[in-house]
């Protein structure tokens, strides 16, 4: 483990996707205790400030800090983001490990749908599901799950495939042991690595897809800190402080910067070929 | 405050919808001789959707129906009635039986005759019901229209109705020809047959009406134009950088936020006036917590309005006292302005039993923005007294189906009317037509009752008084602010060209202070004939059922047949995807190349984070950015409308520019990436070391041999992409910042 971060670290890639993610998982953790200001309180006099001393990064339209806003609401984008997309990527790499697992029409079938459900794009899917289950942010987290599962579950499906041939999986098969024991015991654990960094690279997605949906006002409810809602607020007030709108978005862009980053150093780390 | 406000009204009305006969004297030229001809070039922020005067709802859609049509009466500058083509009127002694006299020799756009009997069967068609004119409540309690010659008209009322010639002037109240009424009215949707100062030229419901003079016009003085173009500008932002770019000469209507920009503009005169528009906290007053009216009051006085004039309506606005009625009104009473008390709140609360604080939700609908602006700041000035408040944001028209009248906790939004009379009995007796607070206080009816059958100014006066005092005590609802009427104008304009209008605009600006109304029964009338009462699953079925004949359906925002408009937004979409993935790959393919042969080094460093920049971006972010540089920053290019190539190519191009921008620039990181990590894998196989120790040359080895094989796993990326981009890119982009590129997904197809 202490090796494979060794490794990552070295590459360029590597280390500045490793230390955005960290500085992202410290504000998440520590941002309400750093947060300079109340992300929500109203105060008249101090509206639309530019970046200066007292209010870094200005205030928006109800004079709120936008730093504080940005560090509050690293909670509500990260954090979820990471959690659909652990969601969808556990769904996912179940139902592709399966599919491999199972073969012949029982694969067919769940590729077939899995590829009818992918060609429907994942901000129309969640879009979708968000409708049909309300809107609130457990929702859009599983909105965005859902979305997600199909094409995890079709990378999980091709490593899992070149797992399935494996001796000991075999193995396992002539024991006599359950279909379920040999899925979650034998395959999955040994799929784990390629999924991980697909998961990595997702995350990204899963950040712009929330702030996406915060954005349509499906997501986050005001005046919630999320970035992608402050974008989405900040737009009518453009002209009265552009800076309502440059924060968060680089906010949004830097972390999905970081976890891609980190996606691509932890391929090549795992990569045998390199 | 009461004086200074109302000149300043009446000021902004010579100003803003005379339009200059406050500037005119400050340009000599103008002052002696008004200048005939020309076009006049007005932009409005929503589409006009219909033409029929009857049906019409929306503010650009009553602009139109002004210009084409007339009125009996029309309302003056000090909201009393005036002439239209009524040349005067009378009334019996006790207010129930009116005669009007028309002007002689009234002809329609048609050339055949406007008579007494034309407006018979215009006041039969509005009051029947099935027309569902808004105007059927409005007009007020008319029981019979009767023509005793050409030119005499008697209406009778049902009560005394001291009101009667400003209720006629009411917008949908226009006169249309009996022979059209009689054939289907059908046919004013997209045709106009007026006696209005101009006639019909063109009509786009998404983009552009054009009308010109109407010779025929009773007064053959005006008006002085020659044409006038009411263009549709559906983003506001966009708005405003065309006027002051000089693309259009006058602006109906702005938002407060881009109102400063506005002022600050060389060229351009902004123009405000307060009116009776207001946003408001609505209770359900017959159920708890709200039906007790302590809970009312100390949320009425945890509300800081002063600054709440600031936050909802960026300074132009006057702060409310919970009544319908500010000083644009003739019968406002000048109540003193209620001032946070926490203190006393907390005390008030504590009687009611919720001495350990009160929770309640509060809904805001998205549409106008300044709902959920409003909803955030009454939550936080509500905490210290232990109420704790959550916003719940919600389409618009899901909140016209299940909150609308029925909620008991929300954000309303209305439009000033005419009278007094009119806003009470529109939102707060217990016979109102949309009694949304069922606050049902039998003293309110009384007073209001009695102000209607009163013609003594000062008894009138003193009853209105009372009626407000009672909702400032009770609070029925939370009034907080009373918005500006906000419009801007080009100053060259003033001098040359708008002066021509002022006959037809005075009562236009009236018109637009009273703004949108629809009553419920004509909304009624309206989703039922289209179906909108029958669950979604049936709805879809009837569509389907439709589709299956043949028949897609009526677009219910614009009219038109939905089939006809995506195939006009399909058109739009290709567009826009071909020339975006055209210059995409332009661009793209070669910057993939030149990093995959510099691999490791600068260049390839510079693609990288570039792309990775670009990956990074959510497309609502980029098109943001783009915008905001290109457009606001850099005025460079329009950020919104769509000019059809065949029409004029180079505004065409120039109106794509952006989007297409936006999009490529989106696609270029991803395919830049794709093609070099491809290209950087094809470089270090067999083959082309083969190549190479053949002797071949660089050039060769890489267009003939790597890149052919680099590009096939790119190739399916922009072949699938017209979907991928008009659905994430160009849709997103488009909703947002054009409003028409692309076939959008979110916009609701729903009336209102």
């Amino acid at each position: 483990m202490i090796e494979l971060f060794r490794r990552l670290a070295r590459s360029p890639q590597g280390a500045i996707g490793v230390a955005i993610v960290t500085l992202a998982l410290m504000i998440v953790v520590l941002g309400p205790l750093l947060a300079p200001h109340s992300p929500e309180g109203l105060y008249p006099l101090l509206r639309y400030k530019g970046p200066g001393a007292g209010h870094w990064f200005g205030t928006d339209q109800y004079g709120r800090d936008i730093l504080s806003r940005l560090l509050y609401g690293a909670r509500a984008t990260v954090v979820m983001a990471f959690l659909a997309t652990a969601l969808g990527t556990t769904a996912g790499a179940v139902i592709g490990t399966t599919s491999a697992f199972l073969g012949g029409r029982a694969d067919e079938a769940i590729m077939r749908t899995i590829d009818a459900i992918m060609s429907v794009p994942s901000l129309l899917f969640a879009l979708l599901i968000v409708n049909l289950l309300g809107k609130s942010s457990l929702n859009a987290l599983i909105a965005v799950g859902i979305a997600f599962t199909p094409s995890m579950a079709r990378v999980t499906r091709s490593v899992a495939l070149a797992v399935r041939q494996q001796d000991y999986v075999n193995a396992a098969v002539a024991r006599g042991e359950s279909s379920a024991y040999v899925v979650v015991r034998e395959m999955l654990p040994n799929v784990v690595a390629p999924i991980i960094v697909e998961m990595t690279i997702r995350v990204s997605f899963a950040v712009m897809l929330f702030a996406t949906l915060s954005f349509l006002g499906l997501g986050a409810q005001p005046p919630a800190p999320e970035w992608g809602l402050m974008v989405s607020e900040g737009r009518r007030f453009m002209h009265l402080n552009a800076w309502m709108i440059i924060w968060p978005s680089l906010a949004i862009a830097t972390v999905a910067i970081g976890f891609n980053l980190l996606g691509d150093g932890l391929r090549d780390v795992l990569n045998p070929r390199t | 405050m009461t004086g200074i406000l109302s000149i300043d009204r009446r000021r902004f009305l010579a100003g803003a919808a005379a339009l200059g006969s406050l500037a005119a004297p400050s340009v000599p030229l103008f002052a002696q001789t008004q200048k005939r001809g020309g076009t006049l070039r007005m932009s409005v922020d929503q589409a006009v959707a219909k033409l029929n005067p009857l049906l019409v709802r929306v503010n650009p859609e009553y602009l139109v129906a002004e210009l084409l049509y007339s009125s009996l009466t029309r309302l003056g500058l000090d909201m009393a009635a005036a002439p239209d083509l009524a040349e005067s009127w009378s009334s019996s002694a006790d207010l129930t039986e009116w005669t009007f006299k028309l002007r002689q020799g009234l002809t329609f756009h048609d050339d055949s005759q406007c008579t007494a009997a034309d407006v018979v069967a215009t006041f039969e068609a509005i009051l029947d019901p099935k027309t569902a004119s808004p105007a059927r409540q409005n007009v007020g309690p008319i029981e019979k229209v009767t023509a005793t010659d050409g030119v005499t008209v008697v209406i009778k009322t049902t009560a005394p109705y001291a009101d009667l010639p400003v209720a006629l002037a009411y917008t949908n109240a226009k006169i249309v020809p009996a022979a059209v009424i009689k054939a289907g009215l059908a046919r004013l949707d997209r045709e106009a047959v007026g006696t209005g100062p101009f006639k019909l030229v063109s009509f786009e419901p998404e983009r552009l009406v054009v009308v010109e003079r109407n010779p025929a016009y009773y007064d053959r003085n005006r008006p002085y134009l020659d044409r006038v173009q009411v263009v549709i500008y559906p983003d506001p932002t966009a708005e405003v950088s065309a006027l002051m770019a000089g693309d259009t000469d006058l602006m109906l209507n702005t938002i407060p936020t881009e109102f400063g920009r506005l002022q600050k503009a060389p060229g351009v005169k902004a123009l405000r006036t307060p009116s009776g528009q207001f946003c408001n906290i609505n209770f359900g007053c017959d159920k708890p917590p709200f039906n007790d009216i302590r809970v009312r009051q100390a949320l009425a006085l945890t509300i800081d309005r002063a600054a709440l004039v600031d936050y909802v309506a960026e300074g132009y606005g006057t702060p409310g006292n919970d009544t319908p009625l500010n000083p644009a009104y003739r019968f406002h009473r000048d109540l003193a302005l209620k001032k946070p008390d926490i203190a006393k709140a907390k005390m008030l609360l504590a009687e009611a039993g919720h001495a350990n604080g009160l929770a309640a939700t509060l809904i805001a609908s998205d549409r106008p923005s300044v709902r959920t602006q409003l909803a955030v700041a009454v939550r936080e000035m509500a905490k210290p007294t232990g109420l704790t408040i959550n916003v719940e944001t919600m389409p618009h028209s899901t909140y016209l189906d299940q909150v609308w009248k029925k909620g008991s906790f929300y954000i309303g939004f209305y439009n000033m009317q005419p009278t007094a009379d009119a806003i009470f009995a529109l939102l707060y007796t217990s016979n109102a037509a949309w009694n949304e607070t069922r606050w049902n206080n039998p003293d309110f009816d009384k007073v209001v009752s009695a102000a209607r059958t009163t013609i003594d100014e000062a008894k009138r006066r003193e009853l209105y008084g009372q009626a407000q005092q009672l909702m400032h005590d009770q609070v029925p609802s939370i009034i907080p602010v009373f918005f500006d009427l906000l419009a801007a104008q080009r100053l060259a304009v003033v001098s040359l060209v708008v002066f021509g209008i002022t006959q037809v605009l005075p009562a236009d600006a009236a018109v637009m202070m009273l703004g949108e109304n629809a009553t419920p029964e004509s909304l009624a009338a309206l989703r039922e004939r289209l179906g909108l009462d029958a669950p979604v699953w049936l709805q879809y079925g009837r569509w389907l059922g439709g589709v299956l004949q043949g028949d897609f359906g009526v677009s219910l925002r614009t009219g038109q047949a939905v089939a006809a408009m995506m195939v006009e937004a399909l058109g739009r979409s290709l567009l826009l995807a071909g020339l975006s993935i055209g210059l995409m790959l332009f661009v793209a393919v070669p910057l993939g190349i030149v990093a995959a042969i510099r691999h490791g080094r600068m260049a390839d460093l510079v693609v990288s984070v570039m792309s990775y920049v670009g990956v990074s971006f959510p497309e609502f972010v980029t098109a943001t950015l783009v915008v905001l540089v290109l457009a606001d920053w850099l005025q460079l290019l329009p950020a919104t409308g769509y000019v059809p190539p065949t029409e004029n190519l180079w505004l065409a191009l120039k109106h794509l520019a952006m989007p297409v921008m936006t999009v490529s620039v989106i696609l270029v990181a991803h395919v830049s990436r794709m093609v070099r990590s491809e290209l950087v894998d094809v470089l270090h196989t067999d083959y082309i070391r083969a190549a190479r120790l053949k002797g071949l040359d660089g050039r060769t080895v890489l267009f003939k041999h790597a890149l052919r094989n680099a590009l096939l796993p790119t190739e399916p990326r922009p072949a699938g992409n017209p979907g991928g981009c008009a659905d994430h890119g160009g849709d997103l982009f488009g909703r947002e910042f054009s409003g028409r590129h692309g076939v959008c997904l979110d916009r609701q197809e729903d009336p209102v």
